[in-house]
């Protein structure tokens, strides 16, 4: 029933405290229960649940039961591991993998208007006037184009019959939702947020002709970039290297590539197109339907703007607080940090075996994931510097690089579809939980960084030196360097398990093109050692009869062993266990452990692992704990000034 | 107190003995004084406190951002944002953009951690955020056409036809104190706190009434936002 006071009403039951004299919570009470709501619930609790739990007889447990099957709770603990893994990718990791970025440049239509015409820098084409450059030459539209630079020159409009000779007109993905299709018409528009694709908004610049104000129907795309094939055959082309005193000929700005050696002993062998020496071996690799395996960019320049991207998203991907245009590079590397959340709300949501976190398999992609993991992540491997991309991998026969998520394993979604999540149930044998996602990967780009932040995050310890004078050493072994080793001795041969993962990227080094100790990289001048070798041979421990793989030296079975390896080692642990209730404690006291907590935490501990490892039981523990329900102190003897409000 | 400041005083003698050794010794860490655990060193047996240290803890950013949603309507945060500032941009409030970096949220791009205590400019952000929520509250919620009170999310009363008796206050107040700090006012550690809002309240209506110049608010509205105000920007809001 509504009571009415005069001259107003109240909402129902609000006021009802006093008549519930003799089963009226405490204070204390209150405020658990405000605690519970705010990490079971992700928010304060309302005046009806107030109102409910007032009542006598309120299911406190069961109350917590409900919501620790909710996504606020999935939420609470991926906010845990994320506020100690930090796996979100920023502008300081610049991602600009060459054979998955169109570029464009501007010239004059046959009508003399400006016109953009995509294209893929280092691709290969059968005409050496534009072999491994823009497609179009200065003859045909009065203009050279200068590498991450607007093209210079006069411009002149190029003829009908060269365009349509050298360039293909076709409807891109980023612009065409059904692009696949023989004849697309669903351009983009922002009704595309409701219908899979919330979030995903391709920049004015793609959207619109230069003139800012004509929509884009379609677009021109050098016409090897239009290719589909999923296999392609290396090409050579016998040519020989120009001497630097000379020009480029053709009025090229860059000279015409020559053939690698890989190229000319392998000459019309097959090369898979997903890999990034495809662009430098082959002619007849591009970037597939609909130009579906590459991001567009909005220009020649080294970085342009391409899409939105959700720029503050502590509610999730789904509801912003900001949206920002942003360099091609960044619509990746949001998506990357995604694939972690969901991969942790996951195992809390389901409750599942919390050692998944490092030893699961499987994995989770939306649209941008798969065209990431599918497309551009084979891509990457395996250059040493710029102007010398994906060489170094041929050089050890290393064409068709393996990354560690299995193009052959991801769902067929489009690039678009943000809002469609689907499991990976298996990304290939050298799945490893988070250790092989992308975020981790390249958030912590060494071995060692890698190795370093399982331990502080999984171990919940430090590497903290035994002394802070080092003695000046040139010992590289760096497990008997003097004071060194106090950490070292356990650093180098856990980073070791991802001697085979190369640094910054998600690219596997199998055993049988890189093998832990390699004759072909010795030289007794390190310096001296074959071109690329330094690119996954350690110099410092490069002799007169062989050179190391990077980072191994700390263990060639753990090496081996590969990122499956490390993950075992920690999750056997019984450290790992420890930690984890140190950490969902720590979080959920919001305070550091001390001493006095010893007895709590063993005994989540226990609880966790006689549960067989699974955070449900032990959050139900902790929550319950009388060390929980007084975590949030706020008597009036500790910190209240005298007349507070 | 006595056995204390025996305690205190060979703690200090021991302590200058230690100093003055190792001002005669060769350096740091070559002191002729062999490492001990602190219990060992003798007055230092019961001076370690172990103990766990509960204190004020403070709201994550992730919960405080969406309880404003939910009180602004159960809407996203753009819509949020555009609510917030509706026909009068830049003046109630801006843009997420101008605020979101100052509550504490951790920056996982940068490897900023999460704030764990307030800082003036987060304080103040809050401060405006609160304002903001007040208002635009109150302009949907007290005002001919409100929703039923069982749907409004924080003004779930409707204002007296004239000055409120003290007891028409305190139920009103109570609402808002159970939407902000998730207890009956009744409850509060501090005395009279329903007197000092109730106070807060009749200066707002009196102020706004003697004002000259038009506002959107009336003067009861005022007086609401006031109290509405004062409770979200209490520390207990922000805190657990």
């Amino acid at each position: 029933m509504i009571r009415t006071l005069a001259g107003g009403a109240i909402a129902l039951a609000l006021v009802a405290a006093p008549a519930l004299a003799g089963a009226s919570p405490s204070l204390a009470d209150y405020r658990y229960f405000r605690a519970l709501s705010i990490d079971l619930q992700g928010r304060l609790p309302e005046r009806d649940e107030i109102a409910a739990f007032e009542q006598p007889g309120f299911d406190i447990d069961g109350w917590i039961d409900a919501r620790l099957q909710g996504p606020a709770y999935a939420e609470r603990i991926r906010r845990i591991y994320m506020d100690r893994l930090r796996l979100d990718i920023g502008i300081s990791f610049e991602f600009v993998p060459k054979s998955s970025y169109l570029r464009r440049n501007t010239i004059l239509g046959p009508d003399g208007q400006p016109m953009n015409v995509y294209f893929r820098l280092m691709q290969r084409r059968e005409r050496p006037e534009t072999d491994g450059d823009f497609c179009l030459t200065k003859a045909e539209t009065g203009l050279q184009f200068p590498k991450y630079n607007p093209a210079v020159g006069t411009p002149i409009p190029v003829s009908q019959e060269v365009l349509d000779k050298y360039t293909v007109e076709l409807k891109p993905w980023w612009l065409y939702r059904d692009y696949r299709a023989a004849n697309p018409v669903d351009r983009w528009n922002p009704a595309w947020a409701a219908t899979g694709a919330p979030g995903f908004q391709p920049v004015k610049e793609l959207l619109f002709e230069a003139d800012g104000v004509t929509p884009v129907t379609s677009i021109r795309v050098c016409r090897e970039e239009a290719q589909a094939n999923t296999v392609g055959s290396i090409f050579t082309t016998g040519r020989k290297v120009i001497k630097k005193s000379e020009p480029p000929p053709y009025d090229r700005l860059t000279y015409p590539p020559v053939d690698p050696p890989y190229a000319t002993e392998h000459a019309g062998e097959p090369i898979k197109c997903e890999s990034g020496t495809a662009v430098t071996m082959a002619k007849d690799c591009g970037c597939g339907k609909g130009l579906e395996w590459c991001l567009p960019t909005s220009g020649p320049e080294f970085q342009t703007f391409s899409f939105h991207v959700p720029w503050d998203t502590p509610l999730g991907p789904n509801e912003p607080h900001t949206v920002q245009r942003y360099n091609t590079a960044s619509w990746p590397r949001f998506w990357w940090g995604q694939e972690v959340v969901e991969y942790l709300e996951y195992l809390a949501r389901e409750d599942r075996d919390f050692r998944e976190v490092l030893t699961g398999k499987y994995s989770f992609v939306n649209g941008p994931l798969t065209q990431f993991y599918r497309s551009i992540a084979p891509s990457t491997c395996c250059g040493d510097a710029v102007g010398r991309d994906y060489y170094s991998g041929s050089t050890f026969g290393y064409v068709n690089p393996e990354p560690l998520f299995d193009p052959k394993a991801l769902p067929d979604l489009l690039p678009f579809q943000t809002a469609s999540w689907q499991k990976v149930e298996n990304r290939g044998p050298h799945a490893a939980g988070i250790l092989t996602t992308a975020a981790f990967l390249t958030k912590n780009g060494s071995r060692r960084s890698r190795a370093h932040a399982m331990w502080n995050v999984f171990f919940c310890k430090d590497f903290v030196a035994a002394r802070v004078k080092l003695p000046p050493s040139n010992e590289p072994n760096l497990m008997i360097r003097p004071d060194c080793s106090s950490c070292h001795t356990d650093l180098e041969p856990l980073a070791s398990y991802f001697g085979r993962v190369s640094e910054s990227d998600w690219t596997w080094l199998p055993k049988e093109n890189f093998p832990l100790e390699n004759p072909f990289c010795a030289s007794a001048d390190p310096k001296l050692a074959p071109k690329h070798c330094k690119t996954f041979y350690d110099p410092a421990f490069t002799n007169a009869s062989t050179a190391m793989l990077r980072s191994v030296y700390g263990s060639f079975e753990n090496a081996e062993k590969g990122p499956e390896g490390i993950a075992q080692y920690f999750v056997e642990s019984p450290l790992f266990p420890a930690c984890v209730a140190h950490n969902v404690a720590s979080s959920f006291l919001g305070r550091p452990l001390v001493t006095g907590d010893d007895a709590l935490k063993d005994e989540l501990t226990k609880t966790f692992v006689e549960s067989g490892y699974r955070l449900r039981p032990l959050v139900r523990a902790l929550v319950k704990a009388d060390a929980y329900k007084t975590a949030n102190n706020l008597s009036s003897e500790l910190w209240r000034k005298e007349g507070g409000s | 107190m006595r056995r204390s400041l025996v305690l205190l005083a060979g703690a200090v003698l021991v302590a200058t003995a230690t100093a003055t050794a190792c001002g005669k010794g060769p350096g740091v860490g070559d002191s002729a004084i062999p490492a001990m655990p602190v219990e060992a060193i003798p007055g230092h047996e019961s001076l370690q406190d172990n103990s766990p240290k509960e204190g004020p803890r403070l709201l994550p950013g992730e919960v405080y951002l969406r309880t404003i949603n939910r009180m602004l309507g159960d809407v996203t945060p753009l819509e949020a944002e555009a609510i917030m500032r509706a026909d009068e941009p830049a003046s109630l409030f801006d843009r997420w953009a101008d605020y979101i970096a100052s509550l504490g949220l951790p920056d996982y791009q940068n490897d900023v951690n999460r704030a764990v205590s307030t800082n003036s400019l987060m304080v103040a952000t809050c401060e405006r955020l609160a304002i903001a929520v007040c208002i635009r509250t109150a302009e949907k919620e007290l005002r001919p056409g409100a929703p039923p009170i069982e749907k409004r999310k924080v003004y779930a009363f409707d204002p007296t036809p004239n000055p409120p008796t003290d007891a028409e206050f305190d139920a009103r107040f109570d609402v808002l104190h159970r939407t902000f700090l998730g207890y009956p006012a009744h409850l509060a550690e501090t005395t009279d706190r329903s007197l000092r809002f109730r106070n807060l309240y009749r200066q707002a209506v009196a102020r706004g009434a003697g004002e000259t110049v038009s506002r959107k608010l009336t003067p009861t509205e005022q007086g609401w936002v006031a109290v509405c105000y004062g409770l979200a920007r209490h520390p207990e809001f922000h805190l657990y």
